[in-house]
């Protein structure tokens, strides 16, 4: 039998317990945050017919990912010229 | 740790545990699922060095993360109703005339949904063995359909990410028209979008391995090794082991066609683990079978007896000719390996019928020679003259490409004038392996041709 898929917001609902120390890390600001958690979420909503075997992991990388483009935009934003 | 702990270091270690320890060590052992989870839990990321203490400042993203969690859900729902309806809206699509269908993707808002898209994409892949030209079609009208869809509300990078998929669809059902100019372009194409998308992982191995196919038709093996290996590393660091296997049995492929069978038999070994046979039973039926053919290509045929018994039960499991074919064909090589040559007889004779039945003019064309091999190396004149004579139907065909025609034309006439030999027969045979996934490829009648 193979294992129903769990629904995105049951998958985003195990991984809350981890995001608020992942973002932190990043210092990421609020409303940034948000916006990195639901572009993530929405890209794995529209591939779920691919059917992830780890989607827990796959959203977590992306979100990381995410995170450490933004820090790296503002670092290049800060830096002297 | 990069090497195997010993077994005195495991023992120590399931020694060290407690009832409740080990009996989950257990459970890890057999889950996949779970096991992938390892890799990010415990949870590696360190607080910022500020907030470490007790962490005040992570409780601010939880009152987002609820609102995430809300706005998810809503979207979810939006998505799957899309899904549910992009069936009934493909029967209605695929109701209008060719010309029309373009019209009403544009003009009429129902359509214009990710579901249809994501339905249009996956069909063109799903099409695409049996009929590539519908396949493209289905690919290219998907694309269209991208166009008018509502980038706010889906989302440019997501779109563009499916619309590199269903570039690489399209780029594969040209490989299998031997279009390899047009495959390219797709390609290119589906490379283009990949840039323009959501950079992920998982979508850019998908269409490395779609591309590995175009190189080996190209013939481009160690190109198409390369990338293979690339989609192989990118899917297992993204916890896809299914797709990894997939990817490992392709190399093999590759590694087949490139004349390796060793390697092409050491990537299946790498394969059949990650597996998933819930998830695509044929796929472990193909990489099984094409274990099978490989030892006994390599004149193990012992060892490829034993493999062809172990995959009996999973051969069943898929009554339908397409694969009973393959079966008797690959049991008819081991028969003749093991000297039984009344067995390989039978079974050559049943696996072409089906071929015939089955209006697989190539596999016919192929089983054929191994037939004439097999009555040229004892010397059965007429049986070959005879066999030559029931080829009809393979020269009748539209999908045998010239250069294969005319080997096969030049075999029938040596038979004929009975100068067809077994050295001559395995020539012609090995030719026709090698031109099956090569068009371009000429065959020369004088000696040392193919």
């Amino acid at each position: 039998m193979e294992r129903p898929a769990d629904s995105c917001v049951e998958i985003l609902e195990r991984l809350t317990p981890v995001l608020p120390a992942v973002l932190n890390a990043y210092r990421v600001p609020e409303a940034r945050a948000r916006e990195i958690v639901d572009d993530a979420c929405r890209t794995l909503l529209a591939k779920r017919r691919l059917r992830h075997e780890d989607p827990e992991g796959w959203l977590l990388r992306t979100i990381i990912e995410s995170c450490r483009k933004w820090q790296e935009e503002e670092e290049r934003e800060d830096s002297p010229e | 740790m990069k090497i195997h702990p010993n077994d005195d270091v495991l023992e120590e270690f399931v020694l060290s545990l407690d009832e409740e320890h080990r009996s989950l060590l257990g459970h890890l052992a057999g889950c996949s699922y779970c096991r992938s989870k390892l890799y990010y839990l415990p949870r590696p990321l360190p607080l910022h060095p500020k907030d470490a203490l007790g962490n005040p400042k992570a409780g601010i993203y939880e009152a987002g993360l609820a609102e995430s969690r809300r706005a998810l859900s809503e979207w979810e729902a939006v998505l799957e109703r899309e899904r549910d309806d992009a069936p009934g809206l493909f029967v209605v699509l695929f109701e209008q005339q060719a010309e029309d269908r373009d019209l009403l993707l544009r003009d009429s808002l129902r359509f214009q949904t990710w579901g249809v898209f994501e339905l249009l994409v996956e069909r063109s892949l799903e099409a695409s063995i049996q009929d590539p030209a519908f396949g493209e079609h289905l690919g290219l009208l998907a694309l269209r359909l991208s166009d008018h869809l509502d980038r706010g509300r889906y989302g440019a990078e997501r779109i563009a990410d499916l619309q590199a998929r269903a570039w690489a669809f399209v780029g594969n059902t040209r490989r299998l028209r031997f279009d390899f100019q047009g495959a390219e372009e797709a390609f290119g194409q589906a490379y283009q979008e990949l840039k323009k998308g959501t950079r992920d992982g998982l979508e850019r191995a998908i269409f490395l391995d779609l591309k590995a196919s175009l190189r080996r038709a190209q013939r481009r093996f160690d190109e198409a090794l390369r990338l293979l290996q690339r989609a192989v590393d990118l899917f297992l660091s993204h916890g896809e082991r299914h797709r990894a296997g997939r990817s490992l049995v392709n190399m093999a492929t590759v590694r087949h066609h490139a004349g390796n069978l060793e390697e092409a038999i050491s990537s299946l070994y790498q394969a059949l683990p990650l597996i998933d046979p819930e998830r695509e039973p044929r796929l472990l039926l193909c990489a099984r079978h094409n274990l099978v053919d490989y030892t006994a290509g390599l004149g193990r045929f012992q060892e490829a007896h034993r493999l062809y018994r172990d995959a009996r039960p999973l051969y069943r499991s898929f009554n339908e000719p397409w694969v009973q074919n393959r079966r008797r064909w690959v049991r008819g090589k081991i028969a003749k390996g093991l000297g039984q040559l009344r067995r390989a007889e039978a079974q050559f004779l049943a696996a072409r019928d089906g071929f015939i039945a089955e209006g697989i003019p190539y596999d016919t064309a192929l089983v054929s020679l191994e037939l004439a091999l097999l009555y040229a190396e004892q010397g059965r004149t007429e049986d070959l003259k005879r066999l030559a004579s029931e080829m009809v139907p393979v020269f009748a065909s539209r999908h045998i490409h010239r250069e294969a025609l005319a080997a096969l034309s030049f075999f029938q006439q040596a038979v004929e004038a009975e100068r067809a030999g077994a050295e001559l027969v395995a020539r012609v045979a090995a030719y026709l392996r090698r031109a099956e996934g090569d068009p371009e490829l000429p065959f020369e009648s004088g000696s040392g041709a193919a």
